[in-house]
């Protein structure tokens, strides 16, 4: 081919883009792959928040277990921007081969409710859940109040005064601070939501004085409350939290709330049956390693993940209550 | 001084567009403005400097540089081009759909197709190689699976 | 105890890691489109393998490097590495056009040693100070402070006020594309998922700064022209005599830098753009500025690379991170089990020192790297156009998609690259969009959480004792060339 002459270049190029487009032709289409030889190729988790924070943290740490069991590389992807809005769409638009899956986190069940996106908890085939943080209440180190009664008895007598934030408007610590107030039997506008661009902003804003609550998950609030900036005073789960024994449960103090952010790997819908099998297996090999463990300990989770039968029903419930919250707080109309 | 008129038009246009644009945003808070505070301000700015600019247009410094139309062509094939790769890259993958780009780029720049072939081979898979297991970007897998 | 550190430090393992992540941080700095926060993120899996002290070196080390790589092709092809660049890139390319690469990319290289130095030794010895200081920032203050740094536009802006304020508004306008700050409330979108993100900042920042330049290569296209001469003597000719006359602004760059670096949420592109402006006001030459001010870049590249410094302050005294980095970096020590905050001053004094030296050390090391991937991008210059422009173009268009994997972000590329194109044709600078993109965000956000905090009262954004200096400075700052303007128009 090369002892062409120029005369006859062009010919040889078009002669060539045919040869080429013989090749691409044949091994273009029909490359479909069975499910026993999944995976063949490196995988890629969207991860709809930023590098640095808590969702990206659980990625990195499943993605990394997940490419040690299945041979393959793993890749995560940070797609952050417009309040998840944008990674979430682009995990449920993503070719349902089970090569991109998408590190779903609560907010899926918001945004719909919000108008901001039509995709939504349906457009998911969920696989497993990897973690679940629940929420507490900080406030700061030389704050008044020593108890969450205090906190609720002063919001009850200056509805509007204080201020509380955590993460942005309609986020899940939004959403936690809205359950709060109803179970307290506040109205919504009690407490004036500032929003912040994730916890550790608004962990800054409550130590310099700019706000006086903050919702978030524990974890996220350690580092200032073991430097003595800020107090842990309630914590909205079910049972008291292993990491801090000593802090009572909203619900003993007689305010029955409790909400979870998760984090959990999902695959598009229409991804095939076998595929999510595998990578179910996968997960639960992944999770079940020490290593994981101590590192998602040590990271501030507790391991606490579910399977794609419970992860599904999590999804449904999650949607009702965090629909009805949304509207209660009169975030949606 | 033709060209800043034209630019103040399009300023001025762009600004009146603009608030068009945000008068169904919702409306301000009891003590705060609401979402259409900042992109009015910015609408207001654009009608102005657009109007000042249309009044007092400045004659350009340096004499406009030398553009043959041969060339624009060239830059609206370039653009083509991009838009199209946008376009097929998802499709039919990185390494073909790079190629193209690279190959027909070399060749709009007068490279003899060997030296393009030779450029697109070279740079095209290994950037795709390097970005791929280094950087762990992976760029569009397509019909050639990898 | 300092013993104990240094032992930690020299030993051969640390000083592996140190040098395979410096040249891994350069070598993704170098890459338009990747950023120091990719090249970090993509550490951390590798780090659940290593033991603290290695992880936060690999991290530190490859965060220099990739700060100071941004400049190269930020001097050489007109792409800015990473964002931190951005401030000063016309002004590295512009010498690099007037064929003085070499002198610029020297510059940058010492400059950038000498603020990474001495953001390095403020961590050591203020660093529970600044951080008090530093968690003084309410949003008032951090509206200011973003304010300040837009005014910085009409400073940083050559040739016509006028201009740069519609570029300025351009910024600061794509800045406003998808959810607003406090709402929620999708702006301009279109419906598209795409655009509630938002116009992605890399993306246009390849194609105001690269694209548009391939276009303007492509209209004068002329293939006995190289993109840039390559001049001969050193590549530190005039690194001594810059270093010498400039002592002073050195410092304050650096100090600015670091100071900017320490406040959580404003990083080293902030610092670098504020440094630039600050640099340009307080200089003889400010004509320059915009056209190829060697001064400016040297200032500017001090105080992005002290401010790399500076984010590990409130990160190590708090636990807050300073920036997407150092969140990161927090991230790792906790998963080794150690808490960042005063825990570790009291806990592992000898763990703090090691990190100080890892500092120390990884902005020495810069010198001989960043010397070593001088010569190596000097070759690619050195390629005839027809080669090196379209591997440019392939680099714009894989450098847009890389950091969000989205076919989106291409044609934000094209379109940024028209725009930039059309507007540098008719003498509209684009450095004020960018700027725009940068802060326009922090601004309207801070903006409107200082009202909802005081219940709609302005008096607040004066009655704080930082926000009531950063704002008469502001205003000082606005008002100024009014109050000039009526002086004149009275003498007259």
């Amino acid at each position: 081919m090369f002892s062409v002459r120029k005369a006859k270049q062009k010919s040889f190029i078009g002669g060539a883009c045919v040869c080429l487009a013989v090749i691409l032709i044949g091994c273009g289409p029909g490359r479909e792959e069975s499910a026993d030889q999944f995976p063949s190729r490196a995988i890629q988790i969207i991860c709809p928040w930023g590098a640095g924070g808590s969702t990206d943290t659980v990625s990195r740490i499943t993605a990394q277990g997940l490419q040690e069991v299945l041979g393959v590389r793993v890749n995560v992807i940070n797609e952050a921007g417009g309040a998840g809005v944008t990674g979430h769409s682009a995990g449920a638009r993503a070719k349902p081969d089970g090569y991109t899956l998408t590190m779903l986190t609560a907010e899926i069940n918001m945004m719909h409710w919000r108008g901001l996106t039509d995709v939504g908890p349906t457009d998911f085939e969920p696989i497993m859940i990897m973690n679940k943080v629940c929420g507490s209440i900080f406030i700061r180190e030389n704050s008044p109040w020593q108890t969450m009664q205090d906190l609720r008895n002063a919001v009850r007598e200056n509805p509007g005064k204080f201020t509380a934030s955590g993460t942005a408007k309609g986020g899940i610590w939004h959403l936690a601070c809205a359950a709060w107030l109803k179970a307290c039997g506040l109205p919504p506008d009690a407490l004036t939501w500032v929003p912040s661009t994730g916890a550790a902003a608004g962990l800054q804003q409550l130590i310099s004085e700019g706000i006086d609550v903050v919702f978030c998950s524990p974890a996220e609030g350690k580092p200032l409350l073991d430097a003595g900036k800020v107090r842990l005073i309630a914590i909205l789960s079910r049972e008291r939290n292993p990491m801090f024994p000593e802090v009572p449960t909203c619900i003993e103090q007689g305010v029955n709330v409790e909400i979870y952010g998760w984090a959990g790997l999902a695959a598009p819908v229409g991804t095939p049956q076998p595929i999510l099998n595998r990578l179910e297996d996968a997960l639960q090999q992944v999770a079940a390693t020490k290593d994981f463990e101590t590192l998602m300990r040590n990271a501030g989770f507790q391991v606490d993940t579910e399977n794609s039968q419970r992860f599904r029903e999590i999804l449904q419930a999650d949607d009702i209550q965090f629909g009805q919250l949304l509207k209660d707080a009169r975030i949606v109309e | 001084m033709k060209s800043d008129r034209i630019l103040g038009t399009l300023v001025l246009i762009g600004g009146i567009a603009l608030y068009i644009a945000t008068m169904d945003f919702p409306g301000a808070a009891s003590n705060r403005p609401g979402p259409a505070f900042l992109p009015r301000i910015l609408a207001v700015l654009f009608m102005v400097s657009g109007i000042l600019l249309i009044l007092h247009p400045k004659p350009t410094g340096n004499e406009k540089e030398e553009s043959q139309p041969g060339n624009r062509v060239k830059v609206a094939a370039m653009i083509a081009g991009l838009v199209l790769y946008s376009m097929i890259a998802d499709i039919t993958g990185f390494l073909i759909a790079g190629g193209c780009l690279t190959f027909g780029f070399c060749l709009l720049l007068g490279n003899s197709w060997r030296v393009s072939l030779l450029v697109t081979v070279v740079l095209v898979p290994s950037v795709y190689t390097i970005f791929s297991t280094v950087l762990g970007v992976v760029l569009p897998v397509g019909w050639l699976g990898w | 105890m300092i013993t104990d550190a240094f032992a930690l430090v020299f030993q051969p393992s640390v000083l592996l890691v140190m040098a395979i992540s410096g040249l891994y941080g350069l070598f993704v700095g170098s890459i338009p489109g990747l950023t120091a926060t990719m090249a970090v993120a993509l550490m951390v899996p590798f780090t659940f393998y290593m033991d603290p002290l290695p992880a936060l070196a690999a991290i530190v080390t490859m965060e220099a490097m990739a700060i100071f790589a941004g400049d190269i092709p930020g001097a050489l092809v007109r792409i800015p590495g990473t964002p931190s660049s951005a401030a000063y890139t016309d002004d590295a390319y512009a010498l690099t056009q007037k064929g003085r690469a070499q002198s610029v990319l020297g510059v940058c290289l010492v400059f950038s040693v000498a603020g990474g130095l001495f953001g390095s030794v403020v961590l050591m010895i203020a660093a529970p100070l600044l951080a008090q200081f530093a968690l003084q920032f309410t949003s008032y203050e951090y509206f200011w402070l973003a304010l300040l740094g837009l005014s910085c536009a009409a400073l940083v802006a050559k040739g016509s006020p006028l201009k740069g304020a519609i570029s300025l508004g351009i910024g600061l306008f794509l800045s406003t594309v998808g959810l607003d700050p406090v709402d929620g409330y999708a702006r301009f979108t279109f419906g598209s998922a795409d655009l509630v993100g938002g116009v992605s900042f890399i993306p246009a920042m390849i194609g105001l700064f690269g694209l548009s330049e391939v276009i303007r290569n492509l209209l004068r296209f002329d293939d006995n022209i190289q993109v840039c001469q390559t001049e001969k003597g050193g590549l530190f000719k005039d690194v001594f005599h810059l270093l010498r006359r400039r002592k002073k602004s050195l410092l304050r760059s650096a100090a600015l830098g670091t100071g900017i670096g320490a406040l959580p949420g404003a990083g080293a592109d902030i610092a670098a753009w504020i440094s630039f402006g600050v640099s340009k006001r307080c200089s003889d030459a400010p004509e320059e500025y915009g056209r190829g001010s060697l001064e400016g870049v040297s200032d500017a590249t001090a105080a992005n690379n002290s401010a790399v410094a500076g984010a590990w302050v409130p990160a190590l005294v708090f636990g807050i991170p300073g920036d997407t980095v150092t969140a990161i970096a927090i991230g790792v020590l906790l998963m080794k089990g150690l808490q960042p905050g005063p825990a570790i001053f009291e806990r592992q004094p000898e763990l703090l020192y090691a990190v100080y030296i890892v500092f120390l050390l990884a902005n020495l090391l810069l010198l001989p790297f960043g010397y070593l991937a001088i010569l190596a991008g000097r070759w690619v210059v050195m390629l005839p156009r027809r080669i090196l422009l379209p591997g440019i173009l392939l680099f714009c268009v894989v450098g847009s998609f890389a950091i969000n994997h989205s076919p989106f972000d291409i044609g934000v590329m094209i379109g940024m690259g028209l725009l930039g194109y059309y507007l540098e044709a008719n003498e509209v600078p684009i450095g004020p969009i960018v700027l725009g993109l940068v802060l326009g965000p922090m601004v309207e956000h801070h903006f409107m959480n200082s009202l909802i905090k005081s219940q709609g009262n302005p008096a607040q954004f004066f009655t704080r004792p930082v926000a009531g200096i950063l704002g008469v400075l502001c205003l000082l700052m606005w008002f100024y060339p009014l109050f000039s303007f009526v002086r004149r128009w009275r003498k007259k």
